[in-house]
């Protein structure tokens, strides 16, 4: 039961021309990143491929140092690939993708702007007038519970209210595709939970295409479809894990067997691949 | 909710911050009779020659008697010292943008500026001398030359010292050049750039006094080289206070303008 296939149908706005769109939104083929260094090559990612229907969510799990921030940075565009192929929406990639929502671990807020003028941001760096999306952004504000903090300073907020404004900043312009980069490694345990449940409302308006990178193995199970299990040295895939969990998923859902059973499982298939050893 | 985000600072008491500046006032007060009264004591018992160490109420009758004098002086000083900083200021700080800004630039002229740095700005005085004479100019540029590099180093470091991940949200958001500039890389710098523009102020100070040193007919630097040619002792101190007194000002000012556009940053939120 995946929210992605009914939901997929009522978005239309697919390029007619790619009748894959919605089955392989993204798409990576073979997908690799090689630096090259004083020393020799060194292998940041090899050869990743998976597809991502529309409205997926995709977890990159793995330890530090398996290449799954660089593999989110090739997929943002801000990365070239030094080989294979993505496709988004059935283009190659050029550059940062249009339409895209990113949020760091770091919430990256400008302390001198408000906590409005922070989510209005995107416009006001491509010198667009932010009031006409003023509306949009108490809206999200208030969705995220940070209603009545618009016009307070960053440095006034706690660690996990600053990472709202960022979830924020990064909705703003209603992406189809939303990127996360570990966003929540820096909160603590209970901040962290609260964020897991609270990203789910914030997809209601519509489906967007997520791909989550974690190295939280409960934080993955909750909140994909699918998790790609990934290890370092060699930096790659191992594996695609289906999450088949009802949505939307809740407190209910952390206590259910089958969660446990998932997060045994990929605890498992670490410990197979030698991440985790005793 | 588990982050309900307790608000870390609220707007404070007003009457709890009338307190604590009327407290702090009264420390500073206190600091300063500390002082006077050491001077006192020290003339007092030791009864030293005048020229030597000149009393405190000697000073005092001295620097009102002779105010029109220290006045005069110190309007051609303060212009010195004012018309130098502004010059370094709007000359460093687009210099450092453009050094930062444009790659030629910083390869072209980053070797000259680095250079020029290493020079005491003091041996330049007499050359400027020559060059302009002893009239207003040359002092002003004797000032700025070593109020300036202080801004142009804190600027350059406060544009680059921009977070990675920052610029990498700037090409996710696929902000403009300009757009990036005006509304991240400069506020980020602002911190530094007031951090240099306060040690160039107490710089311009130092300048002023030296250009007047070297080549000058007016201001409170000749008033001290005519003083002391002749162990004017009392007078040297009246122009030392004064002084004090107002690159102390000088200082406030500069901090109050940086309260006002930095209050965001972590170093004006006490």
């Amino acid at each position: 039961m995946k929210r992605s296939s009914p939901m997929a149908l009522v978005v239309s706005n697919s390029t007619p021309d790619d009748k894959g769109a919605d089955a392989s939104f993204i798409s990576l083929r073979d997908a690799g990143k090689i630096y090259q260094t004083r020393t020799g090559k060194v292998v940041a990612v090899e050869a990743a491929s998976f597809d991502l229907a529309r409205g997926e969510t995709l977890a990159l799990l793995g330890p530090s140092g398996c290449g799954k921030s660089t593999l989110l940075m090739m997929i943002a565009g801000l990365l070239e690939a030094s080989s294979g192929r993505i496709l988004v929406n059935g283009r190659p990639l050029v550059g940062p993708i249009p339409e895209l929502g990113f949020v760091f671990q770091r919430d990256l807020l400008l302390d001198w702007r408000s906590v409005l003028d922070n989510v209005l941001l995107p416009y006001a760096l491509v010198g667009q007038d932010p009031k006409a999306h003023v509306d949009r952004a108490r809206s999200l504000l208030n969705r995220v519970g940070l209603g009545g903090f618009e016009d307070k300073r960053p440095y006034e907020l706690s660690g996990g209210m600053r990472q709202r404004v960022a979830i924020c900043r990064a909705l703003i312009d209603d992406p189809d595709i939303f990127l996360l980069d570990e966003p929540f490694a820096a909160l603590d345990a209970f901040t962290r939970e609260q964020m897991q449940l609270d990203m789910q409302r914030l997809s209601l308006e519509k489906p967007r295409t997520t791909i989550l990178v974690t190295h939280e193995i409960p934080e993955a199970v909750f909140m994909a479809d699918r998790i790609a299990i990934m290890t370092a040295r060699p930096s790659q895939i191992r594996e695609i894990v289906d999450i088949d969990l009802p949505w939307p998923r809740n407190m209910k859902t952390r206590e259910s067997e089958a969660f446990a059973r998932y997060v045994t499982k990929i605890h498992g298939m670490f410990a197979n691949l030698g991440v985790i050893h005793g | 909710m588990a982050d309900t985000g307790v608000i870390l600072e609220q707007a404070r008491d007003r009457s709890f911050e009338l307190d604590t500046r009327v407290k702090a006032l009264i420390w500073t007060l206190a600091s300063v009779a500390l002082a006077l009264g050491a001077w006192a004591l020290l003339v007092v018992v030791l009864k030293p020659a005048p020229y030597i160490l000149p009393a405190p109420w000697d000073v005092l009758m001295r620097t009102w008697s002779e105010r029109s004098l220290l006045a005069s002086h110190g309007l051609v000083t303060m212009g010195e010292i004012i018309a130098g900083l502004v010059i370094s200021i709007v000359v460093a700080i687009p210099l450092g943008i453009a050094i930062v800004a444009i790659p030629v630039a910083e390869k072209l002229l980053y070797p000259i500026i680095v250079a020029f740095n290493a020079i005491p700005k003091v041996a330049l005085a007499p050359l400027f001398v020559v060059w302009f004479g002893y009239g207003f100019l040359p002092r002003v540029l004797i000032t700025s030359s070593i109020a300036f590099f202080p801004i142009l180093v804190s600027t350059i470091s406060g544009l680059i010292a921009i977070e990675p991940d920052l610029l990498r949200l700037a090409r996710v958001l696929r902000a403009h050049r300009l757009q990036i500039f005006l509304r991240m890389r400069l506020p980020h710098a602002l911190p530094s750039i007031f951090a240099g523009i306060k040690v160039a102020t107490s710089l311009a100070v130092i300048g002023g006094i030296i250009g007047e040193f070297v080549a000058s007919d007016s201001g409170w630097g000749y008033l001290l080289v005519q003083a002391s040619g002749t162990l004017d002792t009392t007078i040297m101190f009246s122009v030392v206070i004064i002084l004090a007194i107002v690159a102390s000002l000088l200082f406030s000012v500069v901090g109050w303008l940086e309260r006002m556009m930095v209050s965001w940053h972590a170093s004006q939120r006490g």
